[in-house]
């Protein structure tokens, strides 16, 4: 019956097993998965992260330039980070927060250099 | 050909006739009942019951006409109910002889759907029903 | 008195259970004659999913079917497609999933205890055990980057390495839940009100536990010596154990046997860090499935199965999951009949229900 005795005193006279929260703040895990960010200079609108997203949360529109991610759909997997050819997606630390409006964030970049016509004729 | 990690499973071809002697069979065997699979097709759908031992795994197929009334093996099996009520709920299979028949609506919620009258929250269970009625003339009664 | 029935539903919002089931109990008196369920509020057709997503995003989709084995549904999805396309995976890729699964186990089975603790009003019991399944979380989004559904899973190996230092701290944490586990051990093995309510309550025979398809800790809290790990899937066939068993067929003994199951999971892992090998963690995978393959992995809960049928494109053809809860539901309704009102919710938490498994 007195079992849980032991457990309670400690508790008692222990440290919170608990944080302070929006005052204390626990560090991130190195290998933490956060918000998925691009490097929007680097990106060359393949569409690769879009094919691959599990949960279709990415829209590359290659014509404008625009890479949009909805925060809101995504799972934070990071198979668009493997997969990304140019590595310009990563992951930060920082888990997402709550919010009032679910809003697609959308960068736009340069446009793609037309170099390209190259690349074919040298497959062909 | 159904694999499993260790190999293959023991298959045998059946027909809708034949599948409750099959699974009396297997019962009385020692087996017990692990899923039944639907594939379905434009021909029809294609069943596959699996029954489990140790590490033994038979399992039994059949094909059934679209539309055609297939037995239930919940009398034998009990807890194969609740897949095939699944299955008459997801590919509006037909089955015959269930234990408790939620009439197709195992996982339609109550708004979805006009229940019909005779149904308490969509479930056609005429058992509940008169256990119901029992308890309301009873309050009705005094 | 005697003949007067009333119908009582039972959830789908009530304190015991987290997940949304709805029981319709014909009361007799306080006795429960009959129980019925009625599923389907959070149905959510993951399985067509197959349909729209290639097969390697379902190993996601499979995921998100349990927020608790989220690890262990990956991987039996994934063990079916390599059983499919005849993939050997790494043997480090092996030890890594069985590190993971039973880091899975572990929390599972905390969580559970809490649960079924707060079922019965001994609060302080499920705050210490949350408070101990806190560690086993925080180590997991240590090694893979999220505190539950931790997406490492991929067809022909695994997603992330555990470098050797995060194993040094893996077996420093299973020292440390073995110790905090056997600290409140005494409180529920031996506590005269977690026995009174749970022994002698839902009794299932042996016979009858095999041949209503239990799965998991239910079959051996009846004295069934079955646990889908001896079929030696992913790095189960390089480690020892023996499956936890108990004869009475009570709440009380399949509490018992989640209970010891953690020291076994802690076991399991210690032996994994011990004897993992260096090397490769994923193969590359070519080409698309073909055939049909059935895949049992045991999980917290239990055996889950699942049914794969490939035709050689790059979205299956069918994928059918039968969780655990789903074969447990059955026998939880065999049990109902005959049982006091009161012993409903300790009822429903023996056999852990988790809803949204059932239904997909």
């Amino acid at each position: 019956m007195f079992g849980m005795l032991k457990p309670i005193l400690k508790n008692w006279f222990g440290k919170p097993a608990t944080r302070m929260y929006p005052f204390e703040k626990r560090e991130a895990f190195e290998n933490a998965r956060g918000q998925l960010e691009i490097d929007i200079d680097n990106c060359i609108f393949c569409g690769i992260c879009q094919r691959k997203c599990p949960s279709t949360c990415l829209n590359v529109d290659k014509a404008n330039a625009k890479w949009e991610l909805d925060p809101y759909n995504c799972v934070i997997c990071g198979v668009c980070v493997e997969a990304c050819p140019k590595k310009c997606l990563h992951l930060n630390k920082n888990f997402r927060t709550a919010a009032y409006v679910k809003e697609p964030q959308a960068s736009i970049g340069k446009p793609p250099v037309v170099k390209k016509p190259a690349a074919p004729e040298a497959q062909a | 050909m159904l694999l499993n990690q260790k190999g293959e499973t023991v298959e045998k071809q059946i027909t809708p006739d034949s599948l409750v002697a099959e699974a009396q069979k297997l019962m009385d065997n020692g087996y017990r009942f692990i899923i039944a699979d639907v594939f379905e097709s434009e021909e029809g759908f294609e069943l596959l019951y699996e029954f489990g031992k140790d590490f033994d795994v038979i399992t039994l197929r059949m094909k059934a006409a679209k539309g055609a009334e297939i037995p239930s093996i919940s009398p034998i099996f009990f807890n194969a109910l609740l897949i095939e009520n699944e299955n008459q709920d997801l590919f509006g299979l037909k089955y015959k002889n269930l234990v408790v028949d939620f009439g197709g609506r195992l996982y339609v919620a109550l708004e979805g759907v006009e229940a019909a009258p005779q149904s308490m929250a969509g479930i056609d269970v005429s058992l509940v029903k008169k256990w119901k009625n029992k308890a309301d003339t009873a309050k009705r009664e005094g | 008195m005697g003949e007067r029935r009333t119908v009582i539903p039972f959830g789908p919002q009530h304190p015991v259970l987290p997940e949304p089931i709805q029981l319709k109990l014909v009361i007799e008196d306080e006795k429960v004659v009959e129980a019925l369920p009625q599923i389907g509020y959070v149905h959510r057709g993951l399985e067509r999913l197959v349909k729209v997503r290639d097969f390697h995003q379902m190993v996601f989709v499979a995921e998100r079917i349990c927020g608790i084995c989220s690890f262990q549904h990956a991987m039996t999805y994934c063990l079916g497609i390599e059983r499919l396309m005849n993939i050997e995976v790494p043997e480090r890729a092996d030890y890594l999933r069985v590190i993971w699964s039973e880091l899975h186990r572990v929390h599972s089975h905390l969580l559970w205890l809490g649960l079924l603790a707060d079922a019965f009003g001994f609060e302080s019991l499920f705050m210490e055990t949350w408070k101990i399944r806190e560690a086993v979380v925080d180590m997991m989004e240590a090694t893979a980057g999220s505190r539950v559904i931790i997406s490492t899973c991929q067809v022909g190996g695994v997603r992330r390495d555990i470098s050797p230092e995060m194993l040094q701290a893996i077996l420093k944490l299973a020292d440390r839940i073995e110790r905090e586990v056997k600290a409140i051990e005494n409180s529920i093995v031996n506590d005269y009100t977690v026995k009174e309510r749970t022994v002698g309550i839902g009794v299932i025979n042996k016979e009858q536990a095999w041949k209503l398809g239990m799965a998991g800790p239910m079959l051996r809290g009846s004295g069934v010596k079955w646990d889908a790990r001896m079929l030696g899937y992913a790095g189960y066939k390089y480690l020892n154990f023996e499956p936890v068993v108990e004869t009475a067929g009570d709440c009380y003994a399949r509490t018992l046997v989640r209970f010891r199951e953690i020291f076994v999971a802690l076991d399991l892992l210690r032996q994994a860090v011990a004897k993992i090998p260096q090397g490769e963690i994923n193969v590359p995978v070519k080409g698309n499935p073909t055939g049909e393959v059935m895949v049992q992995v045991e999980q917290p809960r239990g055996e889950v199965t699942y049914t794969l049928k490939a035709n050689g494109t790059k979205n299956l053809e069918r994928m059918h999951v039968r969780t655990p809860t789903f074969a447990n539901i059955p026998a939880f309704l065999t049990m109902l009949p005959g049982c006091e009102l009161a012993d409903v919710p300790v009822l429903a938490l023996t056999i852990d229900p988790c809803i949204s498994c059932t239904e997909r």
